[in-house]
């Protein structure tokens, strides 16, 4: 009998390490694919910021507050859609919000990805007047 | 009898303790070798990453012209790219980026063609990139973030890059490439 227990208490240790390490392996290639959506993302943000910079008068910034555009990182054939959440907001000379208006503008995109709960990356840009 | 069971069991448990300890370890082992490899390419994809992005900003600084020539393969592949720029010294250079043919890995049972970068400074090579591209472009984009094919136009240029790990297949590997894109904006195209 208590060899028995012995036994079982072996099994169930392999079992355990075994499960302990599977799951450990399961988060390392989650951070993995996390971190190539991550690069993928910060590609498309950078570049509709940057379309930003040089297509929109600094009057007009504020129409694009709310705005959500879908934009792709495409490779050849393969394409990985992102959506882009465009926040617009005056700060003053620190960065800080402001709740009235000043002579500095952030904006802010955020990318999120349907296979991520939360924005993957999210890049913020000060235009002044 | 009874001895003889109790030493079969012994046996049978024993058997499969060291089995699920030695498929824990094979698993471990596995995974972190994946994880080197991913990384190693990723530092290959971001040394790359970093030149292309430090040089394209210098595209046209200080010189009369700015891009001269870019030409895609049917895959949407920049194979040139040639430019002028300044060098450290203030001398104008012709800097052209040349992707050739390297080797063929087979990826997700298909076989896939990878790419050189080879970096030229008035026709001598100088640098470049690594040898496991699966996909390099420069794509000019005109101040609406459209493609286009016009120097003239052009405002910003996109690049992108994927790199195929260089150790392992696909088959065996769970990741097998890593990516990386910039859309950098030469202040010198807005001339």
């Amino acid at each position: 009998m208590p060899q028995s227990l012995l036994a079982f208490l072996a099994m169930m240790i392999a079992t355990i390490a075994a499960y302990n390490q599977m799951g450990a392996k399961m988060g390392t290639y989650q951070q993995m694919i996390h971190s190539e959506y991550e690069l993928m993302a910060n590609a498309v943000t950078i570049e509709q910021m940057e379309i930003i910079a040089l297509a929109t008068d600094y009057d007009d910034l504020d129409d694009l507050d709310g705005d959500v555009l879908s934009r792709s990182f495409t490779a050849g054939s393969r394409s990985v859609s992102f959506s882009l959440t465009i926040d617009v907001l005056f700060v003053d000379d620190d960065g800080t919000p402001s709740a009235s208006e000043t002579d500095q503008k952030e904006v802010s995109i955020a990318a999120t990805n349907t296979l991520f709960a939360s924005a993957l990356v999210t890049h913020a840009r000060i235009f002044s007047d | 009898m009874q001895l003889m069971l109790d030493h079969i069991s012994s046996i049978l448990i024993a058997s499969a303790v060291i089995l699920v300890v030695m498929s824990t370890q094979f698993q471990a082992q596995r995974a972190a070798t994946e994880q080197t490899i991913a990384y190693a390419s990723k530092k290959m994809t971001l040394d790359l990453a970093s030149m292309l992005e430090q040089e394209l900003a210098l595209i046209g600084d200080g010189t009369s012209d700015t891009i001269t020539d870019i030409q895609t393969n049917a895959a949407g592949q920049t194979t040139i790219f040639e430019f002028w720029r300044e060098d450290e010294s203030g001398t104008d250079i012709e800097v052209t980026y040349r992707l050739t043919t390297s080797d063929t890995v087979d990826i997700d049972g298909e076989s896939v063609q990878l790419y050189r970068l080879d970096r030229y400074e008035d026709d001598v090579l100088s640098g470049g990139g690594g040898e496991r591209l699966r996909h390099f472009s420069l794509t000019m984009l005109d101040e609406s973030g459209s493609v286009t094919a016009s120097v003239a136009s052009a405002r910003l240029i996109r690049a992108v890059v994927v790199n195929a790990f260089p150790y392992g297949t696909s088959a065996d590997s769970y990741l097998f490439e890593s990516h990386w894109g910039i859309t950098i904006r030469p202040m010198n195209l807005e001339d």
